[in-house]
């Protein structure tokens, strides 16, 4: 899977790469960041470190690899399939997704037209996220979110930036569309509004995830118009989005509720407390819209599910402890 | 009798030097043409479908004439197959191998190798910029191409006859 990303970076920087991480064995990576003239930065899940340019590790800066503005440039063409003007609407979002579902997100000089990013240029910093598909990652938390009939609960995932939102999210679609007969579910139509293109990694029309048999994915639409659309034209059993932040993803999370359809939304926060911290989210979650509401973290790795609450009577259900801050944000 | 077949010879050689050279000042502006139509294609590829280099100069060669059609198609295999390491040096390279086969000039070619240059590498409204900055430029040196037949096509036809009578007449 690295390879895929190898070949879309410059020639230097992949010769460092492969070195590193071409070899069976080697130890997995989660991001590669690029800034530069700073030296080459790599995230894993026991931490970030450096490469030198014989692709060795170190944490010593004056040894590591540094990243030229030449590499970078090269990099962005051949991420961009040397054709930048196909990516416009992406990088004025900060992001790309790559074949494979991998995300490159983009810093750099924005352009601004009419009060809104046109695009960004003299890019200066990559970070390169590897996705991976887990079969398996949502073991552990399937069945707390199913009910008795096999019917998913309206469940929340939150947690900071990297804990594994999206590979558990990915897993819950696959096991909800292919279903899971050890939990009494059956395959379900899932829809997915995929407006980052990292839940699904569509690319030309292609699913490039595992997602199973019975998911629809809209794919690079803003959530809020994707799940009404998905809502009328593909009659979903569960609605499925990413990252939702925006008062209208509240709007059309409701509508497909009052349908009768389950949803499993991901949001960004370390706590409920800096979820609620969101207007829209203060309301999804005094309207007791979410059943199920799960806090991951890295604890014990990225994906680690550290407290699932029932978010219509605020009780914490795992690990059993009682009832939680959530009563707080009853008023 | 040698000398009849010897004078056959030279009159026919020179007739088709002759000819040779006027043919290319012909092919040189439907060449041009060509590429002016392929280079419109791309900036529709690039204006509305906003497809990739590589798939849209696939798509363009597919419905384009010689030369542009080889010469787009070349540069997208050197491009998908990762021979090149960008799209000015896959139509480089592409354009070294086809122009020895056309009536092009070489500043022809050189206009295709400057688009190429800056192709793909900025927003959509550049690269239309540089599209039709393309367009005019072979617009402009097809109508030279034109210019340069019209007064010479004949011209280079009559002289490959001529200075091979001459020769006849003079040596022969």
């Amino acid at each position: 899977m690295s390879e895929d990303i190898f070949q879309r970076m410059s020639p230097g920087l992949r010769r460092v790469l492969q070195k590193a991480f071409g070899q069976p064995g080697a130890q997995p990576w989660e991001e590669v960041r690029l800034r530069a003239g700073a030296p080459l930065l790599v995230v894993s899940a026991h931490g970030d470190f450096f490469l030198d340019p014989s692709g060795n590790v170190t944490h010593l800066e004056a040894n590591a690899w540094r990243v030229t503005r030449e590499e970078i440039d090269k990099t962005v063409d051949l991420i961009c399939d040397n054709s930048v003007y196909a990516h416009e609407a992406e990088i004025s979002q900060g992001y790309i997704t790559l074949p494979g579902g991998h995300r490159v997100g983009f810093c750099g000089k924005a352009v601004m037209r009419d009060g809104k990013v046109f695009t960004l240029t003299e890019i200066s910093s990559l970070n390169i996220r590897l996705a991976r598909s887990v079969p398996g990652a949502a073991d552990g938390l399937m069945s707390w979110i199913l009910d008795r009939k096999g019917v998913p609960y309206n469940t929340l995932v939150f947690s900071p930036p990297g804990a594994g939102k999206t590979t558990i999210l990915r897993d819950i679609v696959r096991q909800l569309s292919r279903g899971n007969p050890d939990l009494g579910c059956k395959g379900m139509q899932v829809a997915v509004a995929d407006e980052r293109s990292e839940l699904a990694g569509t690319r030309r029309g292609l699913i490039q995830h595992d997602l199973g048999p019975r998911v629809d994915v809209m794919d690079g639409c803003p959530k809020a118009i994707a799940m009404l659309n998905l809502i009328r034209g593909m009659a979903p059993q569960v609605l499925v989005t990413d990252e939702i932040g925006r008062m209208e993803d509240a709007d059309a999370l409701a509508e497909a509720v009052r349908c009768g359809i389950r949803v499993i939304v991901s949001a960004h926060g370390g706590s409920l407390v800096e979820v609620a911290a969101r207007p829209m989210m203060r309301e999804l979650l005094k309207a007791k819209v979410f059943a199920r509401m799960v806090r991951l973290g890295r604890s014990e790795g990225s994906g680690t599910i550290e407290e699932i609450w029932d978010g219509r009577d605020a009780t914490l259900l795992h690990p059993a402890r009682g009832r939680s801050n959530l009563i707080r944000l009853k008023g | 009798m040698i000398k009849l077949l010897l004078s056959v010879a030279i009159v026919g050689g020179t007739s088709t030097a002759g000819w040779l050279l006027a043919r290319d000042l012909k092919r040189r502006p439907e060449e041009l043409r060509s590429l002016q139509t392929a280079v419109r294609f791309l900036q529709t590829e690039v204006d509305f479908r906003q497809s990739a280099i590589p798939e849209a100069l696939s798509r363009v060669a597919a419905l384009s004439s010689w030369p542009a059609g080889r010469l787009f198609s070349r540069a997208a295999e050197y491009l998908n197959q990762g021979e090149a390491a960008d799209v000015q040096s896959a139509m480089t390279v592409a354009m070294e191998e086809v122009f020895r086969h056309t009536a092009l000039a070489p500043s022809d070619a050189e206009l295709i190798i400057d688009l190429a240059s800056s192709l793909g590498r900025s927003h959509r409204e550049d690269q239309i910029r540089h599209l039709t900055v393309c367009l005019e430029r072979l617009a402009a040196a097809e109508r030279e191409a034109r210019e340069v037949a019209r007064n010479n096509v004949r011209m280079f036809t009559y002289l490959g006859v001529l200075s091979g009578t001459a020769i006849v007449l003079l040596v022969v």
